[in-house]
């Protein structure tokens, strides 16, 4: 593949970077990232990985647009209330990129559909906000082989880290095993800062690309901490848990699970 | 010598200080540590002078607290 | 991740609703990841915003935690005004490594908040609490 005139012109700035060359930018538009969740994360990250020309684009979500989206899911607008967001997204990213194949899948990720899913691409962005999907991408990537990043954002706080399967600290490494099959995970609902979702996200797209390049120190067997109060970012390393269940020595977990409806309601003692 | 530390079986320097001791189990904050020698608490300035003997039960515990600040 | 069961759940957050407007603490012990016991323990600071575990009644708990075949899972502590947040000085008092912290927030009276931190390298992350459902 060779880069047509206006290729070049459209990523001069990156084909510019001694790192990147016009080698780069085709491996880029050969590449295929999934994205699981068009909300706060996958929107930065989705609008940057189009804007850099990685050729394949998926995204995985089940909801649909909602008002009190728009506050940081900045691949939205306010026309898109009730579209569901994969579709939201798909037309931005086209706009952005008509180059840029976007493959939408309007879905929850459950463990029936995300194995078949996450092996036809190269990265996998975690873009999810709550924990059982966190840790069903991260069996899911590990299964099927394939790399991604790992993040979550909570009011002024963010974090991410990159999981190489087989080679790296996955997150079953630092945050263990399934629960038992009759335990829900609970949920509080909290805010968060836009910008913090920006921040986080457009690193998840800035790790995916280094991933694609072979360029760089990707943020494995370490964990990225943003204070967006204090304005600081510190690193918490680790390493491959040799007891993980799901890539240590004597692994337990050898399949995909869902776990059980979120609880969001603590049942509480009385007064 | 042999002892018994927070219930399992060790295998430590003979007539060691309770200060070494800790050293010797890799406690990271031995200041911020408790120490029971065969069920009696002792004091911190203790540690540096109490031996240890085979056969001792030893158990401790790392401070636990917190705060607002 | 840590499981707790709903009882034990409801035990703590009783036990700091109880010591409001104190800060309540104790401890959890398990297998595993899995919860099956709490342990009340005095607050030596008696105090609204600091608390210190009694140093008799944790090396006590500790014997019978270990006479159960449990171990310690993890340190409780509440915040009867404030968010199930570490602060500061919960991290930079939290020595004891390998354990979650798990804290229990009345913020809210109506809707008590619990949550656990691992320590990584220093820093607080949050991790899943799941809530187990005894079978009846």
């Amino acid at each position: 593949m060779s880069l047509g005139f206006e290729e070049i012109e459209r990523y001069s700035r990156q084909i510019l970077l001694q790192q990147v060359g016009g080698k780069g930018q085709e491996k880029l538009l050969a590449s295929k990232v999934l994205l699981v969740g068009a909300g706060g994360l996958g929107s930065p990250a989705s609008m940057y990985l189009a804007a850099a020309g990685v050729g394949t684009i998926g995204l995985i979500d089940g909801d649909k647009v909602d008002l009190t989206n728009l506050q940081r899911q900045i691949v939205h607008f306010t026309d898109d209330i009730g579209t569901p967001k994969v579709e939201s997204a798909a037309a931005k990213l086209k706009a952005i990129n008509p180059a840029v194949n976007v493959e939408t899948y309007e879905a929850l990720a459950l463990a029936d559909n995300i194995l078949g899913i996450v092996s036809r691409y190269d990265f996998i962005i975690d873009g999810t906000d709550n924990f059982p999907a966190k840790f069903l991408i991260n069996d899911a990537c590990h299964f099927a082989g394939v790399p991604f990043s790992h993040a979550g954002i909570l009011r002024f706080d963010g974090q991410l880290f990159t999981v190489i399967p087989g080679e790296t600290a996955c997150y079953r490494c630092l945050f263990g095993g399934p629960p038992p099959a009759n335990a829900v995970p609970s949920c509080s609902q909290a805010g968060v800062l836009g910008g913090v979702a920006g921040v986080i996200g457009c690193l998840q797209a800035t790790e995916a690309l280094k991933y694609l390049l072979g360029v760089g120190e990707l943020l494995t067997d370490r964990m990225l901490i943003f204070d967006a109060l204090s304005m600081r970012f510190r690193e918490a390393k680790f390493r491959r848990n040799p007891r993980c269940p799901l890539c240590g020595e004597n692994p337990t977990i050898t399949e995909l699970r869902d776990e059980e409806q979120i609880a969001c309601d603590l049942k509480a003692a009385k007064a | 010598m042999q002892i018994t530390s927070n219930g399992k079986p060790a295998e430590v320097t003979d007539n060691i200080t309770v200060t070494d001791l800790l050293k010797e189990l890799k406690v990271a904050t031995p200041e911020y540590v408790s120490v029971e020698l065969n069920g009696e608490i002792l004091d911190r300035e203790q540690f540096a002078t109490i031996r240890v003997s085979d056969g001792d039960t030893v158990e401790f515990l790392y401070f636990m607290g917190g705060g607002e600040l | 991740m840590i499981v707790i069961s709903a009882k034990i759940l409801d035990d703590i957050v009783a036990h700091a609703r109880e010591e409001q407007p104190n800060e309540a603490c104790g401890l959890l012990a398990g297998v595993e990841s899995t919860v099956g016991q709490s342990y009340r323990l005095t607050n030596v600071d008696g105090s609204p915003e600091h608390f210190s575990l009694d140093i008799r009644e944790q090396f006590a708990a500790v014997k019978e935690m270990r006479a159960a075949g449990l171990e310690m899972l993890a340190v409780y502590h509440s915040h009867p005004a404030t968010p199930a947040r570490m602060s500061a000085e919960d991290l930079r008092l939290a020595f004891t490594p390998g354990i979650a912290y798990v804290i229990v927030s009345l913020a809210d009276p109506d809707q008590p908040v619990v949550k656990s931190f691992r320590i990584l390298d220093g820093s607080p992350i949050e991790e899943q609490v799941s809530i187990q459902e005894l079978e009846q």
